[in-house]
């Protein structure tokens, strides 16, 4: 058959895959990223031409025709290597052609398989188990497609174990390098737990628990041996082989996985510890943060969380907890002397009161008690320096009459002795301190008029003199007085 | 009641702690080994347990055994519309946890782990989006400086010989019931 222009040969078109791989390897990093199977045709033709666009500069035109014509969907049709869908102008690739690319790239190393796809193998299983009860009844021909059924089934089985295997070990691989190159500060970690915990979550935790189940008496192992049971018994050894060798390298396999799951599961605890105490807090965080923002309405009299019940009422701890003794002092205080000090706080206030309570008695009879104290106490006191004024002036009325002018004193007087005489002369109740106490008054007077040369005073430092008062006698030194010549 | 067994100088000691209002946990920090040892007061009061619940009944109180840690409550206040503590200490945790893991973009086991710890520095050279600092208004914790001391004075932080916090046994607990809290409400 001769090929459209517009076509090139499956070898041909397999080769330019080969070596210009972008467009595919766009499709699929697509498909991993939005997480379907089917891509715009748009998205596709944009991106063989930015490949073509690229080639142009480095390659000759047969070579940019080649390309265009090798990712030409008609041509990718013709190969079964993509399925255009023109209802809604999407490409979808072909299982071949998809694990083709993605074995080529390093970065989109095969994607696990679901532990439904196993599940959906076992259920197969038991179906061709059923059916190969009947085997003996069937045509030559339902034999034939039986048989080819049970092939492509066994190979497709192996093919998948296989498959998923590589796939865990080669994220789980990648997964744990880059935890280790990465970095706690940039936050580059809980990305990867993320990534460790969907890896583990999604395919590895299920496929580990579907393997360990193999095992079980209706598991996918015993029901394996069945049908290599009924191989031997059609006499198809090399299908029973086949089978025998697949149930002998399971038990490797599942060591092998056994292994992977126990290295990814350390990741995945850590992770998903990390990722549990990273959500919850989210969620505890923006539960509070919408408390805060309700009680902005300005309603609540005293607008702080401790007054705010939604809050107290969400979590368990520390209700009427003790608060810091320094503040309250609930043990240490004493409230007597609290009492007391009250107490004598306001008897201050009452006495220093002008308003008088008519009402409490005895806060009035304190008062007036107080008052009539302070009366007695303050007439005594009026009427001694009443007394005490009288004293001072008859003092100083008798110096200023008897030692105003210090005039003919040509023989050296002594002012003390003098004082004393004049004091005790004249005042009726005399006491001994008043001729000190008139002494140190005219002192001034004499220093200056000594100051002016008109007198001369002299200290008897070495003399003692003494008068007699009452029966006793004191003893003074004399200050002697004389006129200056 | 006997006092035979008691560890006067732990008692008193246990007593002013306590009566402070700080946390008794089952671990305290020790500079010299860099790593949790037992706390001799926790020891001491788990050993006595029924001595101490006594004593602090009889002075109006509750001794509180949370298991990994101890507080005391006065009873004086049960049924208080006012939670001043709670508040407080929820708030503190919620908001600095929320900061270390999300602002900082950390591990949790950095908060949990000797060699890792919260910075206060650190603390400091954030600019707190304006929520963050809205609780802290209103759970009346001046900065989140702040909202990490009086974690660490009450003892749900324990402060590192690197200058670090990191939580206590308390704190922990916390955590989890926090965890448990929200990650039920999920489900």
């Amino acid at each position: 058959m001769r090929l459209d222009s517009t076509l090139i040969n499956y070898k041909t078109t397999i080769k330019y895959i080969v070596d210009y791989d972008e467009p595919f390897v766009s499709i699929i990093e697509y498909m991993d990223k939005h997480s379907v199977n089917r891509v715009p045709v748009v998205h596709f033709e944009r991106t063989v031409k930015q490949l073509t666009d690229k080639i142009k500069v480095i390659k000759d035109r047969q070579s940019v025709d080649a390309i265009s014509k090798a990712y030409s969907i008609r041509n990718l049709k013709q190969h079964n290597f993509a399925i255009h869908d023109e209802s809604n102008e999407t490409i979808t690739l072909t299982k071949f052609i998809e694990m083709f690319v993605r074995n080529m790239s390093e970065k989109m190393r095969v994607k696990p398989i679901t532990d439904k796809r196993f599940k959906a193998h076992v259920s197969t299983l038991r179906q061709i188990i059923e059916e190969s009860d009947d085997y003996l009844s069937k045509s030559t021909h339902e034999k034939v497609v039986f048989r080819e059924f049970l092939q492509e089934f066994l190979s497709e089985v192996k093919q998948d174990f296989e498959t998923n295997k590589r796939a865990i070990s080669q994220h789980t691989d990648n997964l744990s390098k880059l935890l280790k190159a990465s970095s706690e500060q940039q936050g580059t970690q809980r990305l990867i737990y993320t990534k460790i915990v969907e890896l583990c979550e999604r395919y590895v935790e299920p496929f580990f628990q579907f393997i360990s189940q193999t095992e079980d008496k209706d598991g996918f192992i015993p029901t394996m041996v069945l049908l290599r049971e009924f191989f031997a018994k059609q006499n198809m050894i090399d299908e029973e082989a086949e089978i025998g060798k697949f149930i002998l390298n399971f038990a490797s396999y599942t060591k092998d996985i056994h292994h992977v799951y126990n290295r990814i599961n350390d990741y995945r605890r850590k992770g998903q510890q990390d990722l549990l105490v990273f959500n919850s807090f989210e969620k505890a965080f923006n539960q509070l943060s919408d408390i805060v923002m309700d009680m902005q309405d300005g309603l609540l009299v005293r607008n702080n969380l401790d007054n705010n019940p939604d809050f107290i009422a969400i979590y368990s701890q520390f209700d009427d907890a003790k608060i810091d003794n320094d503040k309250y002092g609930h043990v240490s205080f004493r409230y007597s002397e609290l009492t007391e000090h009250f107490v004598n706080i306001e008897k201050d206030l009452l006495f220093f009161s002008k308003s008088k309570s008519k009402d409490d008695h005895s806060s009035l009879e304190i008062d007036l008690e107080r008052l009539a104290l302070d009366k007695e106490a303050a007439q005594e006191l009026l009427s001694r320096n009443k007394n005490s004024k009288k004293l001072i002036l008859a003092i100083s009325k008798l110096i200023r009459e008897h030692f105003s002018t210090f005039n003919c004193l040509n023989e050296p007087i002594d002012i003390i002795g003098k004082i004393h005489t004049v004091l005790a002369e004249h005042i009726k109740k005399y006491r001994p301190f008043f001729t000190l106490y008139a002494y140190t008054n005219i002192r001034k007077k004499l220093l200056v008029l000594e100051k002016e040369g008109k007198l001369m005073v002299r200290v008897g430092y070495d003399h003692r003199r003494s008068f007699e008062h009452d029966g006793i006698k004191y003893s003074y030194r004399p200050i002697f007085i004389q006129e200056s010549k | 009641m006997t006092i035979k067994n008691i560890k006067l100088n732990l008692s008193a000691t246990i007593y002013e702690e306590l009566t402070k209002g700080r946390i008794i946990n089952r671990n305290v920090y020790s500079t010299k080994l860099h790593t949790l040892i037992d706390n001799p007061l926790f020891l001491e009061l788990r050993e006595n347990l029924e001595d101490y619940v006594n004593q602090y009944l009889m002075s109006g109180h509750e001794l509180m055994d949370q298991g990994e840690y101890f507080y005391l409550v006065y009873k004086k206040h049960e049924n208080n519309s006012k939670q001043l503590i709670k508040t407080k200490i929820y708030s503190a945790i919620i908001v600095l946890v929320r900061c270390v893991t999300h602002l900082q973009s950390r591990l949790f086991d950095s908060l949990k782990n000797v060699n890792y710890g919260v910075d206060i520095s650190e603390l400091n050279d954030i600019t707190l989006p304006e929520e963050y600092q809205l609780i802290l208004e209103k759970a009346q914790h001046p900065s989140l400086v702040k909202a990490v001391e009086y974690l660490s004075e009450k003892n749900l932080l324990l402060k590192t010989n690197r200058n670090k916090y990191i939580l206590s046994s308390s704190g922990l607990a916390l955590i989890d019931e926090i965890k448990l809290k929200h990650s039920n409400a999920s489900s």
